[in-house]
């Protein structure tokens, strides 16, 4: 295990047992910004998730001792930290798995160091306590969460209450991936869990109201076989 | 099992004296009885033709009994008055035995021919497959490999010579690192899903989607590499649910997308269609580009098939096959013809009805 304390910005974890992976990750992140902390199992990630009190744990799947779907489960017993796996599995279902079983976010290896920044950035900004801000806004999209009103490029926007409560869902989430049980879970309900295109339906809908052009959408992305994301565009 | 062959000739062979015994009893008021010998010889060859040897013995031997019994008087007992038919009987065997033996060789020999030409019918198809074999693996070394040396070059250059080489130069070898690293990593990802397909471990899981959120995937998955090119959408209108899976008909549109954008002019657009037809959704990717030879446009599915062309355009020759795996895989096909007005046009066509109803 090794600390860099030359820095003092926000505290990352990086649980890998590959050490060249490691040594890339160290140079590419250790900045004002980020301060690492490198595990190279599963159990002393674990524990280092308890005694360095990371802000962010960029977690392998694939470690000797313990599978990295575990460690998210034993972290998400005591912890909301937020979790970016890092896996060379690029299938759908591990991606599931590892969403489901609390992780925040996906990057399949080999990644740019520009899309993993950006994903660290959009987690920690998720994370950081924050009161609920009351208009969220994106590009032409804003949305009133007390009012219920949604607009695009000014324009009001009238959506079905499940249409609404999905945008609200992916507002509560945004720039996260949320997977597709987890979406019907919380807006239809544990009976709906399989009913997958009850939820294409609405999305759909949904996209035919906010996005200017549907089949090329801007606000809501899909992530093929795992699920959709609220991209949150800077302004 | 061989010993009931053996059996079944000898009853054959039995049955075949029978039948002569029968027809020298039609004749029996016309011919003398020594010409009967005659018929009896005619069962002989037969059986030697297509029972071998020793069944073709047996017949004579037979008939040399049936001959003495039914004909040679007196008749109906195995008595022969007349000793001259015991030279007709001696004779008869010694030619029936003769006529065995040369029919039996002509016959082996006919069948030794067969084996050895399918034998060398066999050498050649293994041949073959070897043949094919070294070259998918010369190709894949090949493909590889290329990437990684100019990742090498690029990476020792920057590590040697850093200092002494100006910006430009440096961020340019940067950059081929990094594009040819995306290459390797793409041509992993192709062989592996094509192993996947082959080994049948990539079964579709097959959902109701989107046909527009199933574009929509493949277009924002080739956002990067279109750049400026013009794509133009031709769908149906409103929410049309297919039945296929999702991920891998996306990666289906994104090579097909890929391939034009690689082969087409940079001024050609790209067209994509989705239409439904009867029982079948059809999606069309089409371009403006060179097109292929008519004799190469069955070819260019099979794994590593590559279409000359005069510029390296860097395909791995695995992006169509692996295309054509998926579509085969939901039960549809993929087929590829040049347009009239000039231009590839490549067709899916995939069954609607896959079991899942419409909400």
């Amino acid at each position: 295990m090794k600390e860099t304390r030359e820095a003092t910005g926000q505290r990352i974890l990086v649980i890998d047992d590959e050490a060249a992976i490691r040594r890339f990750l160290h140079s590419a992140l250790s900045s004002e910004e980020f301060t690492l902390h490198e595990a190279d199992s599963g159990h002393s990630g674990l524990s280092a998730a308890a005694a360095f009190r990371p802000d962010l744990i960029l977690l392998d799947l694939g470690l000797p001792d313990l599978e990295g779907i575990e460690v998210i489960r034993r972290i998400r017993e005591w912890s909301q930290v937020p979790i970016i796996v890092l896996s060379v599995r690029e299938r759908e279902d591990d991606k599931v798995a590892a969403l489901d079983a609390g992780a925040d976010d996906y990057l399949t290896k080999p990644f740019g160091v520009g899309e993993l920044l950006a994903r660290m950035r959009a987690s920690l900004r998720r994370s950081a306590v924050q009161p609920p801000e009351p208009v969220f806004s994106s590009g032409d999209l804003k949305v009133d969460l007390n009012l219920r009103r949604v607009t695009v490029g000014g324009a009001e926007v009238q959506l079905t209450p499940n249409e609404y409560d999905l945008l609200r869902l992916l507002i509560a989430h945004a720039d996260k991936v949320m997977t597709h049980g987890q979406i019907l879970k919380q807006i239809w309900g544990v009976a709906y869990q399989e009913q997958p295109q009850v939820l294409r339906v609405t999305i759909s809908n949904l996209r035919k109201k906010v996005e200017r052009d549907p089949s090329r959408p801007r606000h809501i992305t899909t992530e093929p076989g795992v699920g959709y994301r609220l991209k949150q565009v800077q302004s | 099992m061989s010993v009931l062959v053996a059996i079944r000739g000898y009853l054959i062979s039995l049955l075949l004296v029978a039948g002569a015994t029968v027809i020298c009893e039609q004749v029996r008021p016309h011919l003398v009885p020594t010409n009967m010998v005659m018929v009896y010889l005619l069962a002989v060859v037969a059986a030697a033709a297509k029972l071998g040897r020793r069944p073709a013995i047996a017949t004579a031997f037979f008939s040399v009994l049936a001959f003495d019994f039914f004909f040679v008087p007196p008749r109906l007992t195995f008595s022969v008055a007349e000793k001259e038919y015991l030279v007709t009987f001696l004779g008869f065997f010694v030619v029936g035995v003769m006529i065995s033996s040369l029919v039996a060789k002509v016959r082996e020999q006919s069948l030794e021919r067969e084996r050895l030409s399918q034998e060398a019918e066999k050498a050649r198809i293994l041949q073959a497959r070897e043949n094919l074999e070294r070259a998918l693996l010369n190709s894949i070394s090949h493909d590889l490999r290329t990437p990684l040396v100019s990742i090498k070059g690029a990476l020792s250059a920057l590590k040697e010579q850093g200092e002494r080489l100006t910006p430009e130069a440096r961020r340019d070898l940067l950059e081929t690192a990094n594009d040819e690293a995306e290459r390797l990593n793409r041509f992993v990802g192709n062989l592996l899903d094509l192993s996947r397909l082959e080994a049948g471990a990539l079964r579709p899981r097959i959902e109701p989607c989107d046909l527009q959120e199933l574009v929509g995937c493949a277009m924002s998955a080739m956002e990067v590499r279109l750049g400026d090119r013009k794509v133009t959408l031709q769908l149906p209108q409103g929410l049309t649910l297919v039945s296929l899976d999702l991920v891998l008909m996306t990666q289906v549109l994104v090579n097909l997308l890929d391939n034009a954008n690689k082969y087409a002019p940079a001024q050609g657009s790209i067209e994509v269609t989705a239409r439904i037809c009867g029982a079948w959704l059809s999606l069309t990717v089409a371009d403006r580009g060179a097109g292929v030879p008519e004799a190469e446009l069955f070819h260019i599915f099979e794994k590593f098939h590559r279409v000359q062309v005069p510029e390296k355009t860097g395909g791995t020759g695995l992006g169509l096959s692996i295309c054509k795996g998926i579509v085969e895989a939901h039960g549809g096909s993929i087929a590829a013809r040049n347009r009239p007005e000039g231009g590839l046009a490549v067709e899916i066509l995939l069954p609607l009805d896959q079991g899942v109803e419409e909400p």
